[in-house]
């Protein structure tokens, strides 16, 4: 394996609809953007991953009609597709590519258009034989771990509407995220309509339209293109059974992301991940799931996700910043969420992340989380 | 500023899934007997329910079918708010309702199902309820319609009544279940969705479909790299990766460099005079003997436009 990192990275306006631009076009331009911060043409690039859950778009091969836009013509061109870990898989995949040798500079693109498409139904098409006559959608399903993870865990819905806060407050901080709210309180959160016990709408993520795009580049190309390269150290994926009925405690265990964490975390040399890295992009699809994702991701003790909310710990100024973007609860295309993941831990490894850069970032984390229980990792780093 | 269309498209999609002989198994015993049965992992000994063909965890075969009884434990509950559509009727499930993951007595995993209760102020994890059984079983998991709460001293109670009774019954019955299935039936189940889609042309598709509408005008875009002219007009050259600069009004007459024809209606490629590239479209000729690579050919608009690619209803022979 070579040494791999992200050279550049490139995202659009994430919005409720981009109704000027076709799906191609929505693509070309992170691909675009991400070309030009990599200072790169599209004649560089040798191959290209897409990351789409075409299923909510109904356009199937959608490879075929978004390919030219993500630069694909006459290249090695491949979809990705599994759920919300989408574009973190398609992140993964870009890296497989260009670390084994087989290419020097990878393009990733993900991207979504929730606004043309049936996600509702999309997301009830699920198990056949069990879960469609008992499907309660995305929300649903999640209310129901979460009524586990906060009875054993203590948390309380003040505790989540604090996280949905810090990544509306964030959010106001980065141009390209969907909501703008920076005046968002507590009270608002918890006063809004209930979707499914203990779940409010502004403890939810919105749906978004919009694509996001990195390029990686082996050892050996990465420096000559790129003052300040984010190092891929570690890319660690690992999935469950699929029957929410199997999946024990879901959220209190998370063992996929424990799991993948703690091998990503072993690659890496990290003991104390609160400590050591200096960002986090986690992919948190509600409020509560960010305060589980703490635990599973040893950023505290189990039982503790309430008290580092409390105290601030993952705000922007705080010991470990997490989601300084905005996040997943601010915007979700999902097929571009997990790329905006990696692409945003990318951006402040390489100092470019703007009005939401934190400071003397030399280590970032990045997760994606897709169906009931697929986790993704990925550390960046500064040095090799 | 250009005026930005949209296309529509409703699709029905229907499905049929092999379920297999252990779907097949559960649901026998389901609808005929009021019955549930899970089956046992060889080497975890956890008991699914519903039934898995395989233990994820041990990747084993499982065929040890192990009757679980239609009470349980609550693990995990929340009140449903927002209307999701109900992949079983295509419409919006009325809300509020209460779901939950249920352990039913004897099995090791959670079922998925509906709570009879929908406030959240009596529901708790760990309470315990029983299935309510719809009168006539369809053979799914709807058959029960939900499960409602029991009172510990209802369910002491009701388990004292039927203690001697329904031992005896529990045995016998189950005994030609643990031999695996030596004759596997499968079922199918089918289902069906109608999908609605609303996509955005974008800036330089509109302006293409516009001017076909209001001008029964076709045009071509330019690529200043390559120079080609595409048709239909488009934002960006796929091949040399650079916005189009001029519009270019191509045609109205072209030659057809490929068809297929089923019938008097062909699927064609036509090259317009003036474009690089060939249009996608059908060639409507009184006999299919007409056709051949080289036809010269002439569009038909149609008599109402609306902004979309059959305003362009067909070629013929020019
Ligand atoms: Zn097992
Ligand atoms: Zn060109």
């Amino acid at each position: 394996m070579r040494n791999t990192a992200i050279i550049g990275a490139g995202q659009t306006k994430h919005v409720k609809a981009r109704d000027d631009a076709s799906q191609a076009e929505l693509v070309r331009q992170a691909a675009t953007r991400a070309l030009a911060d990599a200072g790169i043409t599209l004649r560089d690039v040798d191959a290209v991953v897409l990351a789409n859950m075409e299923l909510f778009e109904g356009r199937a091969l959608p490879e075929m009609w978004v390919g030219e836009g993500a630069g694909g013509y006459l290249k090695p061109t491949l979809k990705i597709a599994t759920g919300g870990t989408s574009g973190t898989s398609a992140c993964i995949a870009g890296y497989h590519q260009c670390a084994s040798g087989l290419f020097d500079i990878v393009l990733v693109v993900g991207w979504e258009k929730h606004s043309e498409g049936a996600t509702q139904t999309g997301m009830a098409l699920v198990d056949p034989l069990w879960d469609r006559s008992v499907a309660s959608g995305a929300v649903g399903n999640f209310a129901l771990s979460i009524s586990q993870y906060a009875a054993e865990r203590g948390v309380t819905p003040t505790q989540a509407a604090k996280v949905a806060v810090k990544a509306r407050r964030n959010a106001a901080k980065n141009p390209y995220a969907h909501l703008q709210m920076p005046d968002l309180t507590v009270e608002q959160v918890l006063n809004s309509r209930m979707l499914a016990d203990p779940v409010h709408l502004l403890d939810m993520c919105p749906q978004s339209d919009g694509a996001c795009a990195i390029v990686y580049a082996a050892q050996g190309v990465a420096e000559k293109l790129c003052a300040r390269p984010a190092w891929v150290r570690a890319a660690v994926t690992r999935h469950d059974q699929p029957y929410i009925g199997d999946l024990d405690r879901r959220l209190v265990t998370m063992r996929t992301l424990r799991d993948a964490a703690r091998a990503a975390y072993q690659r890496v040399g990290i003991t104390e991940p609160l400590k050591q890295f200096d960002v986090a992009e986690i992919y948190e699809p509600v409020s509560y799931a960010e305060l589980a994702w703490y635990e599973a991701l040893g950023f505290c003790a189990e039982g503790d996700a309430g008290k580092l909310i409390d105290d601030g710990v993952t705000e922007m100024s705080g010991e470990l910043p997490v989601n300084p973007s905005g996040g997943v609860l601010s915007t979700n295309p999902v097929g571009a969420s997990g790329v905006i993941r990696v692409a945003e831990a990318a951006l402040q490894v390489m100092e470019r992340a703007g009005a939401h850069q934190i400071p003397d970032v030399r280590l970032a984390l990045a997760t994606g989380y897709g169906v009931y229980a697929w986790s993704d990792v990925i550390i960046l780093s500064a040095d090799k | 500023m250009t005026e930005l269309l949209k296309i529509s498209h409703t699709m029905t999609l229907a499905w049929r899934y092999g379920a297999s002989w252990y779907f097949a198994e559960f649901i026998r015993a389901l609808r005929d007997e009021q019955r549930l049965l899970g089956l046992r992992c060889p080497i975890c000994r956890r008991v699914y329910l519903p039934p898995r063909p395989v233990c994820g965890n041990c990747h084993a075969e499982l065929r040890e079918w192990v009757e679980v009884k239609d009470s349980g434990t609550v693990r995990a509950f929340t009140i449903v708010h927002t209307p999701i559509i109900d992949p079983t009727t295509g419409q919006p499930r009325p809300t509020p309702y209460g779901m939950a993951l249920i352990q039913l007595d004897g099995a090791d995993t959670t079922l998925n199902h509906y709570l009879a209760e929908n406030d959240p102020a009596k529901l708790q994890i760990g309470m315990r309820v029983q299935a309510v059984w719809r009168a006539e079983r369809k053979g799914t998991l709807n058959d029960i319609a939900h499960f409602a709460s029991i009172s510990p001293i209802a369910e002491r109670d009701a388990q004292a009544a039927s203690s001697q009774a329904s031992s005896s019954k529990l045995q016998s019955p189950i005994s030609n279940l643990h031999s695996p299935i030596s004759n596997p039936q499968s079922l199918f189940i089918t289902a069906g969705v109608n999908l609605s889609f609303n996509y955005a042309a974008g800036k330089a598709a509109s302006r293409f479909l516009i001017a076909l509408r209001d001008e029964k005008k076709i045009f071509g875009a330019r690529c200043p790299s390559c120079q080609r002219v595409l048709v239909p007009a488009r934002s960006f050259c796929p091949r040399c990766f650079v916005d189009t600069s001029d519009w270019v009004e191509v045609g109205p007459n072209g030659t057809l460099g490929a068809f297929a024809a089923t019938d008097n209606l062909a699927f064609a490629l036509i090259r317009l005079d003036g474009a690089d590239t060939a249009l996608v479209h059908r060639v409507n000729v009184t006999n299919a003997d007409e056709l051949r690579i080289g036809l010269r050919v002439a569009p038909v608009f149609a008599e109402t436009r609306r902004g979309h690619i059959l305003d362009l209803a067909y070629f013929q022979p020019a």
